[in-house]
């Protein structure tokens, strides 16, 4: 990994890191309403001052980072999952199985993606797992259609020819020999989208079908304090730079990762 | 080969530019002169008097319909289309005597055939109208309603400016619902040509007609100078649809608004301002806010647990921090303002107490479901409610959900507490009441918490059929005070309302009801 | 070619039909029932049965999926539950501004975008290349419902030199295309750097070079000419999901397009609105797409129709 990518990397891990320990790191609950003091802009007691119902917005800053960090990184991780296993069936065995599990992918990457994750965020209970699972239902597809491109190329490989006539199964196949070759790929690859995972997140969050009241996450704050932000713009400016903050540390991440994938494979 | 790309490319965004050029170019609309500007926030869902429930709609349509009746600034009723009536003495029949020379905007004038069609058109089993119970006291209404007969017996047409209302049963706030918007009048040719279009191309009486509907943008409203009851100052209303509260104050400012309503995040900013100061202007709404329980099951079928909650719950604290003394602590549920007889006893604060009732309750640590709308100052008022309430031990989970999905999970009776308000269709303690408490009205109806007292049941109802306010306030009060005592809500507030407005709008007045302004005062 | 035509919208058919078979099986699972947002506060279970049986949402889901389908093989798609306006009305009102907005927001997206991504790529590795690539993975990562916000906060509340929400000429256009098309310039930016890098290493330019034509023809046609092809894809792709309704930009700014048409008809469980939006957005998404396989035909003479297939 280069500069680039170490330097991304630390700054995630710190603020999940940080987003985790938030309670015990500052003297404040981040649910807790306290209305003496409403909208105090940022002071030494509060650093980025509070919002409308006299909550520290540091610590809610910081305990939503835990929410937006963990489910975007989840929610990749099943996308990969789910990714990996149509891409391999798909790709593995061909015929009519790939027809169909390629209709269902175009038909999902047809679909404007923020629409789809509206629709399953309102299908399900509200709550996290659901955009977790929003996220995915709407991610899975691009990762199937790489996946299957790998395998269709490595489907005739000598050595997987080989490994075939010494009579290895399907699934033997299957998942000793192509499985370990796609993996560098999907990984480079959730690095790419992880970045377009928090951006959908936070804007699900700002919909209001997120996570729900009180926990903080960067979308809902920004979209329940975004009507102060001339009167108070502490409310409304440090969640959205954590958000671009991430998302930023994800992109240069995953640009990091193709590059170093790509020189390694020439 | 070479030279052809390069021209076909050329022409290409050429091509693309123009059109983009011609779409954008759309000139810059000026501001209307002589026109009011108001703002919405929502587009509003019908103005067919019969299908309106929303309060956009309703405001609107007043400006275009007219009734028998109407309010006055005290919420007095006084004439609309009909000039006098007359009511026996067991207020069962009532008789209506029209003005003559009041006219549709298509110039034909109103007979009491229009409110007879009108009325029938409501109450038709074909028509899928929402507002029938506005209606349906009248005598013969439900058997109509039931396609049994074909017209409603107690609709009577003396002669062309006479019409005879006769009602099943005495009911003291008939007149009262004769000022709604159910209750306008609509002529016949126009409807039967327009379908269900009528929604969106309404015609009627009123000091307005609507001229435009750019759907989800705006409403033009052009003065009818023909209207019958005083023509109105301005030239025309134009109502611009903009959901977002921050940039509807952002266009004030900018002068494309001339009324904005201050949004509770704008109120001390104002409030505070020497330039604006003095053009705010408030009414005290008549509505109450309320927190209400599922009193049909574990655990708020529990009196004391209700009452624990109420008490646990800062509601004058709140009130004056984060509401910033935007409205009047509720006493109860009928609003101050329509309350002639003395205040129940309240529950008081007491966080003690109620923590203590809570752990004998054997409901300490457990977890309640509470149902809210995704509205933001809903969550912001939910949010602080959750933290009252985690301080006396309980646990209130907020399940937030869209309006539609909101009021089917509260008629289906799955939350345990819910946030709400109830606004008055008419000025009558009855509106505050009936709905809200008698038992025939659970879920739907208006009762969503599903409250059942056989005593306030009767009281209420005798209160609907009592012929004098005094004999009437006394059913009402006790119905009342019984109604705080078994705490089926927490009564939050009445919520009084803001509007600024820039310096040259002149006789401006805000309503505590919006089928009182039908906008014929306010000039420049 | 026109075979090709031809065949592509064949599949658009089918494509149609999966798709509103998916969104009407979707929206029918929705919690909450359309019929509550019509009755008001005060009903009786007789009325709301009424309605239902009105509006047919009584009615089993296939037959109800049936009905759908001959109501739009007739060039209809039915009135909105909430409003009671023909859908096709308001859909007919709402494209056009989002096309305006996708148009406004494209227009600016694609000179800064691929003049960026030229210049940082013919001066690799130069500050200037730097900062450009910066400039693009940061506008790239910053939401648009917040840059919207501040741009708003920045242009219309402090500055009060734009209109902060509404929809109309060009000063209504102004903040939403700008917060739009951010995102899409950034990635066109990163895309023509990176075509042109590769184009560079390419024998042709050297011959080029050696040949002795000048650095302006060099740049503007040999290798622009040659970077078009994916340039275009991504505009194409841009435009046609931007079609779709870009609908945090237009709630925001309150753009009156498909894109909140859409969002409050999943919102208010508005059947018709949601399927028609969908309709909609799959047609617009399809054609556009079918336009840059045309234009890819006409652009380098080697593609075939047939070899389009992606």
């Amino acid at each position: 990994m280069g500069r680039k990518g170490k330097a991304s990397a630390l700054i995630i891990s710190s603020l999940f890191v940080l987003s985790l320990l938030a309670t015990l790191l500052l003297p404040y609950d981040p649910n807790e309403i306290d209305l003496d003091n409403l909208r105090e802009p940022p002071s030494l007691e509060h650093p980025f001052g509070t919002d409308n119902k006299g909550r520290d917005i540091l610590t809610r800053v910081l305990s939503g980072g835990k929410i937006s960090i963990g489910v975007s990184v989840a929610a990749a991780l099943i996308s990969m999952g789910i990714g990996l296993i149509v891409g391999l069936l798909s790709g593995y065995f061909g015929g009519k199985l790939d027809l169909f599990l390629m209709a269902l992918v175009d038909l999902i990457l047809a679909f404007p993606a923020l629409l789809l994750a509206i629709g399953f965020s309102v299908l399900l209970p509200p709550g996290i797992y659901t955009v977790m699972i929003a996220l995915s239902a709407v991610g899975w597809a691009s990762f199937a259609r790489l996946v299957r491109g790998s395998v269709l190329s490595l489907r005739e490989i000598s050595f997987i020819e080989a490994a075939r006539s010494v009579g290895c199964g399907d699934v033997r196949i299957l998942l000793v020999h192509i499985l370990p070759q796609c993996v560098p790929l999907v990984l480079v690859m959730m690095g790419i989208k992880l970045g377009g995972y928090v951006l959908t997140e936070a804007a699900l969050g700002f919909l209001g079908l997120g996570a729900q009241p009180p926990t903080a996450t960067w979308g809902s704050m920004i979209s329940a304090n975004r009507v102060f932000i001339s009167s108070a713009p502490w409310m409304v400016l440090p969640p959205g730079i954590a958000i671009a903050v991430t998302a930023l540390s994800f992109n240069l991440l995953g640009d990091d990762l193709r590059t170093h994938y790509d020189s390694g494979r020439n | 080969m070479e030279l052809k790309l390069c021209k076909y490319i050329l022409v290409s965004i050429c091509v693309i530019s123009v059109t983009a050029l011609f779409l954008t170019s759309c000139s810059r609309e000026e501001k209307s002169d002589g026109y009011i500007y108001y703002r919405l926030g929502t587009n509003p869902t019908s103005l067919d008097p019969a299908l309106i429930v929303d309060v956009t709609g309703g405001s609107i349509s007043a400006k275009l319909f007219n009734g028998l009746v109407k309010l006055d600034n005290d919420l007095k009723i006084i004439p609309d289309i009909a000039e006098s009536w007359d009511m026996d003495d067991k207020g069962l029949t009532y008789i209506f005597y029209l003005k003559k020379g009041a006219r549709f905007s298509n110039g034909r004038e109103v007979t009491a055939h229009d409110f007879k069609y009108s009325f029938e058109r409501l109450l038709s089993p074909g028509k899928r109208s929402p507002n029938t119970w506005v209606l349906d006291k009248i005598s013969g209404a439900k058997s109509f309603m039931e396609d049994k007969c074909d017209e409603v017996s107690g609709l009577e047409v003396i002669d062309r400016y006479t019409l005879k209302i006769t009602l099943e049963a005495p009911f003291s706030p008939f007149l009262n619902l004769l000022t709604m918007t159910a209750a306008y009048v609509v002529p016949e040719e126009e409807v039967e040509k327009m379908g269900d279009d009528f929604s969106f191309r309404p015609v009627g009486t009123g000091p307005f007609v609507l001229t435009a509907w750019d759907h989800n943008s705006r409403l033009t409203l052009a003065r009818n100078d023909d209207y019958f009851d005083g023509k109105a100052h301005v030239k025309g209303i134009i109502y611009r649809i903009i959901p977002e509260e921050l940039t509807a104050v952002a266009e004030f400012e900018l002068g494309n608004l001339d009324v904005v309503t201050i949004p509770s995040y704008e109120y001390a900013r104002y409030r505070n301002s020497p330039r604006w100061e003095d053009y705010i202007s408030s009414v005290e709404g008549i509505n109450t806010y309320y927190l209400g329980f599922n009193c049909s099951r574990p655990p708020f079928d529990n009196i004391r647990l209700r009452r624990a909650v109420a008490s646990s719950i800062d509601r004058e604290k709140i009130l004056n921090t984060f509401y910033e003394s935007r409205g009047r602590i509720a006493g109860g549920p009928v609003p101050d303002v329509l309350r002639t007889w003395k205040s129940p006893v309240p529950v008081e604060y007491d966080p003690e107490k109620a923590a203590k009732a809570i752990e004998e309750e054997g409901m300490r640590g457990r977890s309640v479901r509470f149902y809210i709308t995704a509205d933001r100052e809903i969550v912001d008022i939910a949010e602080i409610i959750q933290s009252y309430l985690k301080r006396v031990g309980l646990r209130a989970e907020i399940i937030q959900l869209e309006w539609s999905a909101y009021k089917e999970a509260l008629n289906k009776g799955e939350a345990d507490m819910f946030w709400i308000s109830w606004w008055a269709d008419y000025p009558d303690p009855e509106n505050f009441l009936f709905p809200l408490f008698h038992s025939r009205n659970h879920g739907a109806g208006g009762n969503r918490s599903w409250y059942t007292n056989h005593e306030v049941d009767t009281l209420i109802e005798a209160g609907q059929k009592a012929v004098s306010v005094g004999e009437r306030d006394r059913y009402y009060m006790e119905a009342e005070s019984i109604i705080v005592q078994e705490s089926p809500w927490v009564f939050f507030w009445h919520k009084t309302d803001y509007t600024l407005r820039r310096p040259s709008v002149k006789n401006y007045k805000m309503y505590a009801i919006y089928t009182r302004d039908k906008g014929v005062e306010v000039s420049f | 070619m026109k075979n090709f035509i031809l065949k592509r919208l064949q599949l658009l058919v089918l494509l149609l039909f999966g798709i509103t078979l998916l969104t009407f099986a979707l929206t029918k699972a929705l919690p909450g029932d359309p019929v509550y947002s019509l009755v008001g506060e005060r009903s009786s279970p007789e009325i709301i049965e009424k309605i239902r049986r009105e509006i047919g949402t009584d009615k089993g889901i296939f037959s109800q999926y049936i009905g759908y389908v001959s109501l739009v093989l007739h060039g209809e798609m039915g009135r909105s539950y909430y409003t009671n306006r023909k859908v096709l009305d308001d859909i007919l009102i709402k494209f056009p501004n989002t096309l305006k907005l996708a148009a406004g927001a494209m227009l600016i997206a694609t000179p800064f975008g691929v003049f960026l991504g030229l210049a940082a790529a013919l001066k690799r590795g130069s500050r200037f290349d730097r900062i450009a690539s910066g400039l693009s993975i940061t506008a790239l990562s910053v939401p648009v419902f917040w840059s919207g916000l501040v741009l708003m906060l920045f242009f219309s509340l402090k500055l009060k030199i734009l209109p902060p929400s509404g929809t109309g000429g060009v000063e209504y256009l102004l903040l939403p295309a700008i917060t739009l098309s951010l995102p899409a310039a950034a990635t066109l930016m990163r895309i023509t750097r990176v075509t042109v890098l590769d184009i560079v290493k390419m024998p042709f330019v050297r011959t080029a070079r050696a040949k002795g034509v000048s650095v302006f023809r060099l740049n503007a046609v040999h290798i622009m000419k040659n970077a078009l092809i994916p340039v275009v894809t991504v505009i194409g792709l841009d435009f046609g999901s931007y079609l779709n309704g870009a609908v945090l930009t237009e709630t925001i700014f309150g753009w009156n397009g498909i894109g909140r048409y859409a969002m409050e008809g999943i919102l208010k469980r508005d059947y018709p609105v949601i399927m028609g939006c969908i309709l909609i957005g799959t047609v617009s998404f399809v054609i556009m797409n079918l336009i840059v396989d045309v234009l890819y035909f006409y652009m380098d003479p080697r593609v075939t129709p047939h070899g389009t297939e992606r």
